[in-house]
């Protein structure tokens, strides 16, 4: 029996839709004819991105690295802002970080909202990528309207980890990828005592924990502000909890794609087999 | 201060967590991956336990001052 895959030219229009949208959010749909779903990925995005750094003061710039030849800068890279390429490169030249002119960040009221939004921007950036991809498969092998596609159950596990896998119908890997990604984040803010989102105290960290998707960008703003004021005993551990749960839910939104492709790809075969 | 207990405890819950990971991710069937996250399991917590071993042995021979 073959491998439930699609053919190479869904293949290779995947990886054309994949490039594209990473670049720009939202030009994967409008080269595949979503002009409405392109225009809502490209303003989402870039309202958060530019939002984002116009209410931190551009401190997004502080953690990002300047790649280039000599003096002269090429590529910004501000993870996870890069899921959004160009308009983080845009922003990068446009803006010049409120800490560099010499302000201090701790008086930028909104600083931390403005790095959850940017932040939410790349990695709705990234997901924007999956949504097209998926949709390459919708426009090439279509079926019956209805179904679910990799796009959304990608899409599905960003709003609530499991969820992809739950809209599938694999209810026991929905319950345990869903209870693994909340339980370790929900014990890793506990261990941290609710102060492990912090891009200030902990930037690297909070690269991971960012893909935790919609609960971990609501439990960054809950808890917005917080910091250690002593060494906790298990704060290490906490930190490295919260980050391990949102590196994980990348590989619960893979697998939530990769299976919603699958039974697309099952039916389609089951209908050729049928069909006269 | 940490204590042996509490860290043993967070080894078993972050072992449990990486091995129903990559167990669900491997496999499509429940059966499959509730085998698969035992074993997984066992075995990441007994090689990291097994590491923690070498270290405290070399901590208290070899590398004492």
């Amino acid at each position: 029996m073959s491998a439930l895959t699609p053919g190479p030219k869904i293949r290779e229009g995947k990886a054309r839709m994949v490039t594209w949208s990473l670049l720009v959010p939202g030009a994967g749909h409008l080269l595949l004819g979503r002009r409405r779903a392109a225009l809502a990925w490209f303003a989402a995005c870039q309202v958060l991105l530019f939002g984002g750094f116009i209410l931190a003061g551009a401190t997004q710039l502080d953690y990002g690295r300047w790649l280039g030849f000599g003096g002269m800068k090429m590529l910004c890279l501000m993870a996870p802002e890069c899921g959004n390429f160009l308009a983080s490169q845009f922003a990068a030249i446009l803006f010049q970080s409120a800490e560099n002119g010499g302000h201090s960040p701790e008086l930028i009221p909104w600083r931390h909202l403005g790095h959850c939004m940017s932040g939410a921007g790349g990695v709705l950036g990234f997901f924007s990528a999956a949504h097209a991809s998926g949709l390459v498969l919708e426009k090439l092998e279509p079926l019956p309207a209805g179904r679910l596609t990799p796009g959304k159950a990608a899409l599905a596990t960003l709003l609530l980890p499991g969820l992809g896998h739950a809209l599938s119908g694999r209810r026991l890997k929905a319950f345990l990828f869903g209870g693994v990604v909340l339980g370790l984040f929900l014990l890793g803010m506990f261990l941290g005592e609710f102060a492990d989102f912090n891009r200030q105290r902990h930037p690297y960290y909070w690269i991971g924990q960012m893909f935790l998707g919609v609960p971990g960008w609501l439990g960054n703003l809950i808890a917005t502000g917080r910091s250690f004021t002593q060494v906790l005993p298990y704060q290490d551990a906490g930190l490295m909890f919260t980050t391990v749960a949102g590196l994980f839910n990348i590989v619960v939104g893979l697998d939530a794609y990769a299976r919603a492709e699958e039974d697309w790809v099952r039916a389609r075969r089951a209908g050729k087999e049928v069909a006269p | 201060m940490t204590t042996l207990g509490v860290q043993l405890l967070l080894l078993l819950v972050f072992s449990t967590g990486l091995a129903v990971v990559v167990s669900a991710y491997r496999e499509d069937d429940p059966g499959k991956i509730l085998r698969g996250s035992l074993r997984r399991g066992a075995l990441f917590a007994l090689a990291v336990l097994a590491i923690g071993g070498v270290a405290v042995a070399l901590g208290w021979t070899l590398l004492l001052p």
